[in-house]
């Protein structure tokens, strides 16, 4: 009879003062169940409003990504460079310690050939657009934690980012 | 090793997730509760298994599983109070014939619930012939009826 108490005439193991404690952590938990959607939906939990960041890489060219990224969902990485900038071809260089830790499924355009050089892959286009090229990376992460990207732009203009892969 | 935290860390969640979301919420399976359990289970299945679909992988899983629950058995047996956070307790929802209006409206449950189960259980027509009603720690409601003069 361990536990079971006669109430009421009911041979019942029932704890009202316990059911009273779990019905506050019930409703608590709702409120950090309906917080934790909210989070989700500004982008605090992977890709949305509050993630987005856009990084100036130097010549009037930029990059813009999410800060929050999820393990192995593939997102984009954005680059931005200005015609101005009269490069032929233009370069795009990441670093290898955070190659290793995310994977380039595919990037948009496809780049004319790509080099390693030092600690980075870099990724040449052929540029003989006068408009503003806008080259996509696509991404997906293959550890979790913050992670640091370092970004060079036609051999300068070194810039790091960093991002937070949630597991 | 991933798989085994992969599977440990879904099973603890969807522990405690059921637990705070109240002992009715699956219990009463409408078609669409239903619907809701298999869309539960196919993203469960998906964050588990994530893109290894070996048959070494969903043994590791299974095992896993398994493992942990038969290991919160044990934990269960030996720590009697954790087994009440657990799997919670039973609640006495409705004594002589009155229903506890109290009870009834924190465990989200109403009378329509109670004249269901005694319905089912006991073929009862009307709400004056159960004399008590509990709310099972498996969400289930469980009636006795009304001994006949």
């Amino acid at each position: 009879m361990g536990g079971i108490k006669r109430i009421e005439g009911l041979d019942i193991d029932e704890d009202i003062s316990h059911q009273k404690k779990m019905w506050k952590i019930e409703r608590i938990s709702w409120i950090i169940m309906a917080l934790f959607l909210i989070a989700a939906l500004a982008g605090f939990l992977g890709t949305g409003y509050y993630s987005k960041r856009v990084q100036n890489i130097g010549e009037n060219s930029k990059v813009e990504y999410h800060f929050f990224q999820r393990y192995s969902s593939v997102s984009e990485m954005n680059f931005y460079i200005k015609a101005a900038s009269g490069y032929n071809p233009i370069s795009i260089a990441l670093s290898q310690a955070y190659l290793k830790d995310a994977e380039i499924k595919r990037i948009e355009p496809e780049p004319s050939s790509t080099e390693i050089i030092d600690d980075f892959y870099k990724y040449n286009f052929a540029n003989s657009s006068v408009a503003d090229l806008h080259i996509l990376f696509y991404l997906e992460p293959k550890d979790f934690g913050m992670q640091t990207l370092s970004i060079i732009i036609n051999g300068k203009n070194r810039t790091e980012i960093k991002q937070f892969v949630y597991p | 090793m991933d798989s085994v935290i992969r599977g440990l860390a879904i099973y603890f969640f969807l522990l405690i997730i059921f637990r705070v979301s109240g002992k009715r919420t699956l219990t009463q399976i409408t078609t669409f509760d239903l619907a809701l359990l298999l869309i539960i289970s196919e993203t469960t299945q998906q964050a588990m298994i994530d893109s290894d679909n070996s048959i070494i992988n969903g043994l590791i899983l299974i095992t896993t599983l398994v493992g942990a629950s038969i290991g919160l058995s044990f934990i269960k047996e030996k720590m009697p109070r954790l087994e009440k956070w657990i799997d919670g307790l039973p609640l006495i929802i409705m004594k002589d014939g009155k229903p506890d209006e109290e009870r009834l409206k924190k465990s989200r449950v109403d009378e329509k619930d109670i004249m269901y189960a005694a319905r089912q259980q006991h073929g009862l027509k009307t709400l004056d012939e159960v004399d008590y009603a509990v709310l099972e720690k498996s969400g289930e409601i469980s009636i006795i009826p009304k001994k006949e003069e």
